[in-house]
């Protein structure tokens, strides 16, 4: 409160002393009178507006550097927070991805386990009378006689046929096919 | 209100870059607005907060330094405990799987589960409640267990994973599982005699466990990770490769599918003749495979603790016994190829003979005067085949039986195989009972699975290959990544030796002693052999003898050796009638299994049909 009245008085002093300041400027020698005296230390203290001119080259780059490296700096932290995440959430991952393995690598163990048990039980019962399951014997099983190599010949036809001088010796098979 | 006015002022103060004039020397601070009585006050009260905040900084920096400096030692091993967790990833004894990608053997994880009653935070009846029907016990038993110790009593072991499940979850304090692994043997004691069985110790004890130890065996680390704040698992100190172990597992030549068929027909024809112990040997004589390697008497590797220590040692393999007339074919074999004989060479058997003042007559003293080399393997003629090795020299024979390798091991991938023995060469040489009788098998000893190999030189064109059960690491996708490396099979007799001998081995069973292995169909090659057994102070025993059975199937290309083999049956026991039977039934098998085709299709089944007519 106290700071924001003091500006406030200084401005409105501040736009006095300008008005009052430029015959003084004028006339260097000539003091006002009329001045009163508890006015004269504000007078000395007031802001002066500064003539417009280019800042110097080294503050100009010193600003564009900031401005530059403020937004580098936004950034870096931007990507340091999106790797910290990604290495809490990678490992989150793994970590999930691990307990499913494990998992599987254990329905797996007991599935195999299982699977066996179960086809060492069907084997002992099937060796059980009464079953009704009799041994593999070659008595009952079917034979088939291996039919002459057709594949072959064809293939024997398909070579000649490429070759234009046995096309001239060999004669054509022209058996349809399907008959 | 006032204040944000204010700083609305101040700002476009500053927008028109206003610049304050340096102060005077003379100058002094406002006096309307600002009284000194006020200033003191502010200054008195900044000073307080400076002084609150630097003793708070200060505060903190000396605990930063207590905690980061003079404690941090301490505390990192704390945290250390707490978030790192050493564990032994499963990385199991390699499975062992037949050739048709059957578990044999494989790992499996089992619990201990130990309480310590110190650490009860629950009355122990309670606990004992709670375990009881999970543990299938009475909850009197378990408190009694509780009341032993304060700590370490151990309530149960060798806890499969499901039970061990059950328990996990009730959040009991004061109990602990405990992983081990074990080995679980899914075909029980059906091929317990090649694959053997792992110890307490996890150290393989018999069979292909110990023989290929170093190979099943896999190193385990254990792994130290760190573990989350809600307790799962994170990577960051997990080592290379932590994951990544190969999948191969051990594969054997043998097919369990013939092994049952092998073990069924071998206890049937031990229960029926009450015969001390059995073996069936199946091999495959172009490579030395074996498809089926049946002991009888058998163990459970499961449950190998409770089992006869003596059954451990495969006695196909680690027993010697004297092969008896099923080595005539291999002295026909020896004669022929020393030119002693050939195929149509005949003896005159008489019934007798004398050899160095020893009588030796026929089985059954029966006499059939003057016979063909086959007519001799047909009828078993002991007589007649003195008389044909008669005609090597001794040293000779004895040379060509040491080239067959008796005497020595077969370099076989099985443990605890015994050398065969003969007599020493002086005592061969000298004595010329010691010839006469080894023409019919006696007096010289080898292993079942010996005499497989022999005849399997018969079968392959003369060949020794090496008996093997080891085909050699496989991926899950069957691809092989490891094979061991064997001896190059030794050339022992001429291929065309070796035919003759099958042939006049097929006469045997087409109308000689090996009548019952025949199957319609197919051509049969076979020798029955019962021979005596040699007791424990030399000499014979007298009622003990040892039935056995060699067969090659087809005959026409001789490709499978089996052998059946009966100690010490009863009754009317012969080759013929103990293990003919057993070599029969296990080839119908193995012919679907191998699906051999018939040698004569139109005769297949006539056996069948004519039954039922």
């Amino acid at each position: 409160m106290v700071a924001a009245r003091k500006s406030a008085v200084s401005r409105l002093n501040g736009n006095r002393q300008l008005q009052n300041s430029s015959p003084a400027t004028v006339n260097p020698g000539v003091i006002p009178l009329h001045v009163p005296r508890h006015q004269q230390g504000y007078a000395q203290t007031t802001p002066v507006m500064s003539t417009p001119q280019a800042p110097p080259l080294w503050l100009w780059r010193l600003c564009i550097l900031q401005r530059n490296s403020s937004i580098l700096t936004f950034f870096l932290v931007g990507a340091a927070l999106i790797v910290y995440g990604g290495t809490v959430y990678y490992q989150e991952l793994w970590s999930h991805a691990y307990r499913k393995l494990q998992t599987l690598q254990r329905h797996e163990r007991q599935l195999t386990t299982t699977n066996e048990v179960i086809k060492n039980q069907m084997a002992l019962q099937a060796e059980r009378p009464g079953t009704g399951l009799v041994p593999q014997n070659p008595a009952a099983a079917i034979f088939l006689r291996p039919t002459p190599d057709s594949s072959r010949k064809t293939s024997g036809e398909s070579r000649s046929a490429t070759n234009p001088l046995n096309l001239q010796i060999q004669q054509p098979n022209h058996t349809p096919l399907g008959y | 209100m006032q204040k944000s006015q204010g700083r609305t002022k101040i700002k476009s103060f500053a927008q028109a870059s206003v610049k304050r004039q340096p102060q005077s020397p003379t100058a002094k601070p406002p006096k309307l607005f600002s009284p000194p009585k006020l200033e003191t006050a502010n200054n008195t009260r900044l000073f307080l907060v400076w002084a609150a905040l630097m003793t708070a900084a200060c505060g903190l920096a000396i605990n930063l330094y207590h905690l980061q400096i003079v404690r941090a030692p301490t505390l990192q091993s704390k945290a250390r405990q707490q978030q790192m967790v050493s564990m032994r990833p499963f990385v199991p004894r390699r499975p062992v799987v037949d050739r048709n990608n059957n578990v044999l053997a494989m790992e499996r994880p089992v619990y201990v589960l130990f309480a310590h009653p110190k650490l009860f935070k629950k009355p122990a009846a309670t606990i004992a409640e709670q375990l009881a029907p999970i543990l299938d016990r009475q909850v009197d038993d378990l408190l009694k267990q509780f009341q032993r110790r304060k700590s370490g009593i151990q309530i149960a072991g060798g806890l499969p994973e499901q039970i061990a499940d059950r328990i996990a979850p009730l959040r009991i304090d004061g109990l602990e599982l405990i992983q081990q692994y074990s080995r679980f043997y899914p075909q029980q004691d059906l091929v317990a005699d090649v694959v053997g069985y792992v110890n307490v110790d996890r150290r393989g004890q018999a069979g292909v466990e110990f023989s290929q130890e170093k190979i099943l065996e896999r190193s385990v680390q254990a792994v130290r990770l760190s573990r989350s704040g809600t307790g799962s698992l994170m990577p960051d100190h997990a080592p290379e490769g932590f994951l990544h172990f190969d999948d191969l597992r051990l594969e054997l030549t043998i097919d369990i599918r013939l092994q049952r068929a092998a073990r069924f027909a071998l206890a049937q024809q031990i229960q029926k003749f009450r015969g001390k112990r059995g073996a069936v040997i199946v091999m495959d004589a172009s490579n030395g495979a074996l498809l089926a390697l049946v002991s009888q008497p058998s163990y459970n590797p499961n449950e190998y603790y409770k089992a006869d220590m003596s059954l451990f040692r495969n006695w196909a393999i680690a027993d010697l016994y004297e092969p008896g007339s099923t080595f005539k074919p291999l002295n026909v074999a020896i004669a022929l190829e020393a030119g002693a004989i050939t195929p149509d060479t005949t003896f005159y058997d008489g019934g007798s003979i004398q050899v160095a003042g020893w009588p030796i007559r026929n089985a059954h003293n029966s006499s059939f005067g003057r016979m063909t080399i086959t007519e001799i393997l047909k009828h078993s003629s002991n007589v007649a085949m003195v008389q044909m090795m008669q005609r090597l020299k001794p040293n000779v024979y004895y040379g060509w039986l040491e080239r067959m390798g008796l005497g020595q091991t077969m370099d076989t991938d099985l443990p605890f195989e015994a050398p065969s023995k003969v007599k020493s060469q002086e005592e061969f040489i000298s004595s010329p009972i010691e010839p006469a009788t080894a023409a019919f098998g006696q007096g010289l000893a080898l292993t079942p699975l010996q005499l497989v190999e022999l005849h399997a030189a018969l079968a392959n064109g003369g060949k020794l290959v090496t008996p093997h059960v080891v085909r050699g690491l496989v991926n899950t996708k069957g691809q092989l990544h490891w094979q061991p490396t064997r001896n190059t099979p030794r050339q022992i007799f001429s291929p065309s030796t070796a035919q003759t001998v099958v042939k006049m081995m097929e006469a045997v069973v087409t109308d000689g002693t090996g009548k019952a292995s025949q199957i319609p169909g197919y051509r049969i090659a076979g020798k029955t052999g019962t021979s005596q057994k040699a007791g424990p102070r030399g000499g014979y025993l007298a009622n003990a003898k040892i039935t056995s059975f060699v067969g090659m199937i087809p005959a026409e290309n001789p490709r499978y050796v089996v052998l059946a083999i009966v100690d010490e049956p009863q009754g009317q026991a012969f080759g013929s009638t103990v293990a003919a039977p057993i070599v029969k039934s296990v080839m119908e098998s193995l012919i679907s299994v191998e699906q051999i085709p018939p040698s004569h299709p139109e005769e297949v089944g006539k056996q069948k049909q004519d039954k039922e007519n």
